[in-house]
């Protein structure tokens, strides 16, 4: 049925997915502890090869359980000696998706070893970790890709209608982030007598359904596991830097969160270069808030106009008896994300090309959380402490 | 009177300007308890788009410009007797989401979200358009006495800002409450055309979304189909009037009280935004609304 309908969004795959035989690049997989959408996307794509799972020898039980796992599903091996996986392998790339923690350790590790990076989010709570990483990055010339939704229809189609001039030069830009998951049990449902939950245990239990990408021994807010990206996207529209933020942040929702003192809701206020202004709202706010994933939308204000997207269209319903409550009503069509990311990591490899969210545009989404917690601690407006390029 | 068949109705003066004279006639014919009478003694209560003609014996709904009626109540002119006659309240979507948090069905309240996009006038010129005007600080403290209703409590901190280009007109409210409730209000100018509004409420047990983006037709006659939104331009009024007449089941007024803190708040939000610092508020300063229960009209049992 592609490129059937007129007037919509819908295009033919391009010559490379057709085909497929240009040459692969081997990518090593350091640590798949978390999301595995980032090595399956990669094992997916024609132009990648996975060539095995790496991960350090000191790591607890659970990481090699996972890794290991990963490795003999694509019937790949796993070693547990990073440096030697990367002198030995000859990959040209490296995916990470480990706990957010380690992230830019294993990063610079694979940076030294002159290999391009394919991030999972968020580059790390721990901004001067990011300074490192993005200066080790930048020093060796590589290309690096931190993960994103910037290429989900909806956005593709508002950045469109925003180059286009559609709604004229843009003044505000405003986003809803809400994830209508639980994170295990209701805040204040422990009893005075049980102890406060563990943060990575919560999170090892979480793995199930994929609500666990806060997972790591240190805890961590809504704001820097999920603030990537709404602010990936506000990046991408606005070409412009956040400059300063007023935020609020709130624990309401879940025990996890209480006990670790970490929020599950927050508000931002964004100024930014240009005189644009912006705002997030953002949170883990129970499955019962909504039917779906959650309300994700975007209101952008122009000089000539303004567009409002919801970030989940295109999208299918399907009701049916017997449906488990947990299943999503609504569906998610038209989606090619996970590709196109591919796709662009791909030819920033080969042709130098800029990607969707580098490791400097996300070491920089991490000030601009970094400030918003501080602004929530602080009562204060705080400036963004970005880097150049 | 509660506006039930065969119970006494409230017999109203009407004292406005022309055109809203028939809006209110049009929204008043649906309300059971209301009667409109052309003899201003022989009248209950009376709606007027102007205090000087309110009679402070009378009940009286006041539709004039808020600002004023704020400005009255801080001088000490008027008492708690007094309603504002600002719609949004009435809103059939506002009420509904209203009545999902007060029935319980939302817990407790923790953030609000309302964007209020306006279209300009076909004939303003941008320039016009774009500068500070009493609309925007009535439409404002409109949707300020909606956070300060829904949340029933004050905030602690206020910070604004706006977009250097359309520095006037756009604005962005953020509000902090003392339990980490939080409140964020845009305004902005659309071209000529329609409005936009979107609110939604999140709470500790579930979430209410009321969005004009969700409610609209799609009509195809050549070109980029366009987005009608779908909507009942009398039911606000008719629920307003039927709240001022003592149906309970129509809503809750605001008093003039109420919205001399809303207005408070409204000077509050202008002066972060010329500062371009957050305020730490003294309550003294922002009144807390008055829950349902000891609004001074619903106690009346009206």
């Amino acid at each position: 049925m592609l490129g059937q309908r007129k007037g919509n969004n819908v295009k033919f795959k391009n010559s490379s997915e057709r085909k497929g035989r240009s040459k692969k690049h081997r990518a090593i997989v350091l640590s798949v502890v978390k999301h595995d959408y980032l090595p399956r996307a990669a094992a997916a794509h024609p132009k990648f090869h996975l060539v095995g799972v790496a991960d350090h020898a000191h790591c607890p039980n659970w990481v090699h359980k996972r890794n290991q796992a990963f490795a003999d599903e694509f019937g790949i091996p796993y070693l547990r000696n990073v440096r030697q996986a990367l002198h030995s392998w000859k990959a040209n790339a490296a995916i990470i998706s480990s706990e957010a923690e380690r992230h830019c350790e294993l990063g610079l590790l694979a940076a030294e070893a002159e290999l391009h990076l394919l991030m999972d989010k968020p580059l790390s709570p721990t901004l001067s970790e990011c300074d490192q990483l993005a200066e080790a990055v930048r020093c060796r010339n590589l290309r690096s890709l931190v993960w994103n939704r910037n290429h989900l229809p909806a956005l593709i189609q508002a950045k469109t209608e925003i180059e286009a001039g559609k709604i004229g030069r843009l003044t505000a830009i405003h986003c809803d982030f809400y994830f209508s998951k639980d994170a295990g049990p209701r805040k204040g449902s422990r009893r005075p007598e049980e102890p406060p939950i563990p943060w990575l245990q919560r999170q090892l239990e979480a793995h199930a359904d994929g609500s666990d990408g806060g997972l790591g021994v240190q805890p961590i807010g809504e704001l820097q596991i999920e603030g990537i990206y709404p602010l990936a996207y506000i990046n991408m529209l606005t070409g412009c830097k956040i400059e300063r933020v007023f935020a609020r942040t709130a624990t309401r929702f879940h025990q996890a969160h209480a006990d670790n003192g970490v929020e599950d809701l927050a508000t931002v206020t964004l100024e930014m270069s240009g005189g644009i202004i912006g705002s997030l709202c953002i949170g883990r706010i129970g499955g019962a808030s909504h039917p779906d994933i959650g309300e994700i939308k975007l209101h952008l204000l122009g000089t000539q106009g303004a567009l409002v997207v919801a970030e989940a269209r295109p999208e299918i319903s399907v009701y049916r008896r017997n449906q488990p409550p947990s299943e999503f009503k609504h569906r998610r069509v038209a989606n090619r994300n996970n590709f196109l990311l591919m796709e662009e990591f791909a030819r920033a490899i080969e042709n130098n090309e800029p990607t969707t969210l580098n490791v400097l545009e996300a070491r920089n989404i991490a000030a601009v959380v970094q400030s918003a917690l501080e602004s929530a601690r602080t009562g204060r407006l705080v400036p963004v402490n970005n880097i150049e390029a | 009177m509660d506006g039930e068949e065969g119970k006494e109705r409230m017999k109203v003066f009407l004292d406005v300007k022309p055109a809203l004279e028939k809006t209110c006639l049009r929204g008043g014919r649906s309300v059971k308890g209301l009667e409109w009478v052309s003899d201003p003694a022989a009248a209950e209560g009376i709606v007027a788009d102007r205090l000087t003609s309110l009679d402070l014996k009378k009940k009286a709904l006041y539709l004039g410009p808020l600002s004023q009626l704020a400005k009255a109540c801080n001088d000490g002119k008027w008492s708690g007797q007094w309603s504002a006659g600002h719609s949004w309240r009435f809103e059939a979507s506002v009420q509904a989401v209203r009545e999902s948090l007060q029935a319980g069905q939302l817990g407790a309240p923790c953030l609000l979200r309302i964007h209020r996009w306006t279209a300009m006038p076909e004939s303003t010129p941008a320039s016009v358009a774009f500068s500070q005007s009493d609309r925007q600080e009535e439409d404002l403290a409109a949707q300020l006495d909606l956070a300060l209703w829904l949340f029933d409590r004050r905030p602690e901190t206020v910070y604004a800002t706006g977009p250097r280009k359309n520095a006037e007109s756009d604005l962005l409210v953020h509000l902090g409450f003392p339990d980490g409730e939080m409140v964020v209000i845009d305004f902005a100018r659309l071209p000529p055309g329609g409005d936009y509004y979107s609110l939604h409420l999140i709470g500790e047990n579930g979430a209410a979304y009321a969005d004009d983006h969700r409610n609209v037709s799609l009509l195809y006659d050549g070109g980029a189909p366009q987005a009608l939104r779908v909507d009942g331009d009398t039911d606000a009024i008719s629920a307003m009037l039927g709240a001022f007449a003592g149906d309970p089941r129509c809503g809750t007024m605001a008093s003039a009280e109420e919205t001399r803190s809303a207005f408070r708040l409204t000077e509050a939000v202008f002066q972060s935004r010329r500062n371009g610092i957050p305020l730490q508020c003294n309550h003294s300063e922002i009144p807390a609304q008055a829950s349902a229960e000891t609004n001074a009209w619903a106690k009346e049992g009206k």
